[in-house]
């Protein structure tokens, strides 16, 4: 995937972490390499779960449990690297 | 029984007309619990809403207890719920199912307000307020606990048409949010006035004999359900105090008629509704 189609994927992830999370900030406020889950905008195991349901219903990613979510949930560019990669691995 | 004392009521109400007319009610929320809460739905939102206003900026008791009754519970996340496993044949989003269990509300007003004392969810189609008031009271009244945060709530899920239609109501009947809340207390000292009375009758004889051998000098009111004008008259109570003129209907209406009450100034008010299957709901409060 090119960089811009992955830039755009990060901003689609970021409005789609707003509206799952029931979060009151704008999506460009979520910094692509900060810590997603603990972080600033204190989202817990909860939304965890909720953003990994909504990426397998939007983008048929799986996120497993486990060190995998841990690494795909760090921050909104290594979900976004998760998904691309999600998405070229044969099937 | 012995009295519970009245130390706060908070209410909400609006119709609604049209599938997209739902009011927002998050600026409500924040307002009555002093921050923005997530994750929640009308249902929380209006059990967070009607419970701050209730309590009005007082810090209730640690160890309250919360009764929260309704007439069908949170429509709005169980039709989420039951479309994504059965229409759309995918996992319900976890936000969604943890607030199908509706003491989830519950869990929002004790984090909220800094409550520590039991907390039970009710839903009763034709009697909730009643039921859950009846429950506060035995609890009050044997010492288990000795303040009660009472209330409903009842949500319009759009479209309207199917609301009507899993309310069973003609079409076209104005229907409308509500919620409605008491704070009570063994201890009379500040209050605005008391429950008296909550009880649930298997039939119409038995009701009629208990509010006859009270000789009760009061002023009635009829619930939304049942002929309730007709047991006031034979019973002998003046059907005076009207609280449902002019509201579109919503499943727990006789929450209103204690606020109402309250609002209405000095005196004592029987409060009649009654069930298809005969059954009927006695309230009484004195302000």
């Amino acid at each position: 995937m090119a960089i811009a189609d992955r830039t755009a994927l990060m901003a689609d992830l970021k409005a789609m972490i707003v509206s799952e999370c029931d979060k009151d900030i704008a999506p460009e406020e979520i910094d692509s390499e900060a810590r997603l889950i603990g972080g600033e905008h204190d989202l817990d195991s909860l939304d965890a779960l909720q953003i990994s349901m909504a990426v397998k219903q939007r983008y048929g990613v799986r996120i497993e449990g486990g060190p995998d979510a841990r690494k795909a949930l760090a921050s909104v560019s290594s979900l976004a690297d998760f998904i691309i990669a999600g998405q070229n691995a044969p099937q | 029984m012995r009295e519970a004392f009245i130390h706060g009521c908070g209410d909400y109400y609006a119709a609604v007309e049209t599938d997209d007319a739902l009011a927002d009610l998050k600026p409500l929320v924040k307002e009555a619990t002093g921050q923005p809460v997530r994750r929640v739905g009308r249902f929380i939102q209006l059990a967070l809403i009607g419970a701050g206003r209730c309590l009005a900026g007082r810090t209730a008791p640690h160890d309250t207890a919360v009764y929260f009754t309704s007439g069908r519970g949170d429509m709005e996340v169980t039709v989420e719920v039951m479309e994504s496993l059965f229409r759309d044949g995918e996992a319900p989003k976890p936000l969604h199912f943890i607030n199908t269990v509706s003491n989830a509300a519950c869990f929002y007003i004790s984090k909220h307000f800094g409550l520590h004392g039991r907390s039970t969810f009710l839903c009763n189609r034709y009697f909730s307020f009643e039921t859950a008031l009846q429950l506060a009271l035995f609890d009050l009244a044997s010492g288990a606990v000795k303040h009660a945060l009472v209330g409903s709530v009842d949500i319009v899920t759009p479209p309207l048409e199917i609301q009507r239609r899993r309310l069973h109501l003609a079409p076209d009947t104005p229907v409308a949010e509500a919620c409605h809340w008491l704070l009570l207390s063994t201890d009379p000292a500040g209050s605005r006035g008391a429950v008296t009375a909550a009880t649930v009758f298997g039939d119409r004889a038995a009701a009629l004999d208990w509010v006859r051998g009270r000789g009760l000098d009061s002023t009635g009111s009829a619930g939304q359900f049942g002929d309730g004008e007709a047991f006031l008259r034979d019973a002998g109570i003046p059907a005076a105090f009207d609280y449902r003129s002019g509201r579109a209907h919503y499943d727990s209406q006789s929450g209103a008629a204690i606020s109402a009450f309250l609002e209405r100034g000095a005196g004592a008010l029987v409060h009649v509704n009654a069930d298809p299957d005969g059954r009927f709901a006695v309230m009484c409060a004195r302000v």
